[in-house]
């Protein structure tokens, strides 16, 4: 998918150098601390970035070299989560979620009304479609963002930090609609600092530092990976971290 | 030998943080008008934007009414107290429906609008894109194939143009009202002579030039917020820093168009 991808904003080299693939299907997680240039790789695949050198192919289609209007045809078969969720306040859950069906759209208004309803069912928000952003809560809104970007049925769905500064329980919630859209057949692209989460629904991974990929591949061949990073990164996976003295305490008297 | 080193350290800094800004300048000025361009192509979508462009309408006409009235009122008010007395000190205080008339509609009406609306819908433009910028709408929506500039310049482009110049009416209007007001209270002038002496000072060279400037106005001040609103970046302090630029990038064009209207327009005309 991306090949020896360079991307330099105001002489700092953000991205250097960075060849991975996401196969069909697959659930493919970027892996890296704050600052590696993940939300930057995924603003490459969207062409929303021109990188300054390399190339980025979906479906074997180069997109550096495409124009705008061709561009749009590409972005229209992806769907995307932006790790604020970027919904526009302005406008209802349903408006929201409908927005850019009837932008593009070749569609009825029933019709846009049935795969918004549908949508909506999908994250478990039928009948909310009337609130604003502002009164949902922060796993609400999560789900109106992946309800926006399923809508379309798109074939490949970018997620920057979905579980991020969510609760575990709306956490796995969005973890399981992940999972879901995976057994329909959708491509996901997860991006996530999250190491429980990652190889919870990761098939392939990448880890990213620094603007270069530091390992690459399988749970396995990450693991196996002799990078110092890599022992840097997941230190807190690899070894049992002692259950917080409180904690411990409180779970003896209650036993 | 101490004082020759300070004064070239002075210059070298000075000169270096002018050619940074001159550097910023051209920087914006490429930026701006490269949006610019994409503005005046995307113009035919007013009837796929009509929603948004109403919408703006009312938020930058019909809410800037009371500010636009009072402007316009204060530097009629203040034109008639400066003029009137001294016209008065040799008799020929007549003049100053003549004169408020004349400075409301040629000069100050389009320039207090322009430069309150530079201020109320440049400062709305730059927060409402900005933050957009910021939380990623701006990218959500270029990611689903929609051009930020044609579906949220455009309609706020046209809204200006569309509203400056009725909004510039209601200054000029005011503002001679007002100057009746002062007219009649402090020179014991009769209103409708007053009134008689204004309407025939105006010329239809003066009312052209006058009303021609706030389409102008309307147009550079809404290109130029909505451009630092969408370069915006580097959270609520680069908010910050765009708002300003903004507010007193679009001021500045403001004064400069109108000398350019007053010194060259006029005399083409
Ligand atoms: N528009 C930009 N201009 C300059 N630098 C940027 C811009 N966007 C991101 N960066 C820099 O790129 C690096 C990677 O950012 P990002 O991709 O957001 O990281 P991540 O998503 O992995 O936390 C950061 O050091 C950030 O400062
Ligand atoms: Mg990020």
């Amino acid at each position: 998918m991306l090949e020896d991808v360079c991307l330099r904003i105001a002489g700092r080299q953000i991205i250097d150098r960075v060849s991975l693939t996401v196969k069909q299907g697959d659930v493919a997680v970027f892996l890296g601390p704050s600052g590696a240039g993940k939300s930057t790789l995924l603003k490459i695949v969207l062409g929303l970035w021109r990188p300054t050198s390399g190339k980025v192919t979906i479906d074997g289609n180069d997109i550096t070299s495409l124009d705008d209007e061709q561009m749009h045809d590409v972005r229209r078969r992806m769907g995307v989560v932006f790790q604020g969720n970027a919904l526009f306040d302005s406008l209802t859950v349903q408006q929201n979620v409908g927005y850019f069906l009837q932008r593009r759209s070749a569609f009825p208004k029933e019709a846009i009304d049935r795969k918004v309803e549908e949508a909506l069912a999908f994250v478990h928000l039928q009948g909310q479609g009337s609130l604003y952003p502002d009164e949902l809560s922060g796993g609400m809104k999560k789900r109106v963002a992946i309800a926006r970007a399923v809508v379309s049925n798109p074939d490949i769905i970018l997620y920057d930090e979905p579980t991020t500064g969510l609760d575990p329980i709306n956490a796995r919630a969005i973890l399981d609609l992940i999972r879901k859209l995976k057994a329909r057949g959708t491509t996901s692209v997860v991006i996530t600092h999250v190491l429980k989460d990652a190889f919870t629904i990761g098939d392939a991974f990448t880890l990213i530092n620094e603007g270069t990929v530091i390992a690459a591949g399988s749970a396995r061949s990450i693991l196996s990976s002799q990078h110092p990073f890599v022992a840097e990164f997941m230190s807190d996976m690899l070894s049992q971290p002692p259950m917080p003295h409180a904690f411990a305490l409180a779970r003896q008297e209650a036993a | 030998m101490q004082n020759n080193f300070l004064l070239k350290l002075c210059v070298t800094i000075t000169s270096l943080s002018m050619i940074s800004s001159i550097k910023m300048l051209l920087w914006h000025l490429q930026g701006h008008t490269a949006m610019m361009m994409g503005a005046l192509r995307g113009m035919g979508t007013l009837w796929r934007y009509r929603r948004e462009t109403l919408d703006e309408m009312y938020r930058i006409g019909a809410q800037s009414f009371p500010v636009v009235l009072l402007g316009g009122l204060f530097a009629g008010i203040i034109l008639a107290l400066e003029t009137g007395h001294r016209f008065e000190s040799f008799g020929a205080k007549t003049l100053v429906g003549h004169t408020v008339a004349l400075g409301m509609v040629r000069e100050l009406g389009a320039v207090i609008t322009g430069l309150l609306l530079a201020a109320r819908t440049g400062a709305k433009n730059v927060s409402e894109l900005g933050s957009m910028q910021l939380s990623e709408q701006i990218d959500a929506l270029r990611a689903n194939g929609e051009d930020p500039v044609r579906s949220l310049v455009v309609p706020r482009m046209n809204a200006s143009l569309v509203m400056f110049l009725p909004l510039t009416l209601v200054a000029d209007i005011s503002g001679i009202l007002g100057g009746m007001y002062v007219a009649s209270t402090s020179l014991q002038l009769d209103p409708s002579f007053y009134w008689n002496s204004a309407m025939t000072g105006l010329r239809i060279k003066d009312i052209v030039v006058g009303f021609s400037k706030p389409l102008i106005f309307g147009f550079f001040i809404a290109t130029i917020s909505c451009y630092f609103g969408l370069a915006t970046s580097g959270g609520n302090t680069g908010l910050g820093r765009s708002t300003i630029n903004a507010v007193v990038a679009s001021s500045i064009v403001v004064l400069a168009i109108d000398f350019v209207f007053t010194k060259v327009v006029w005399e083409l005309l």
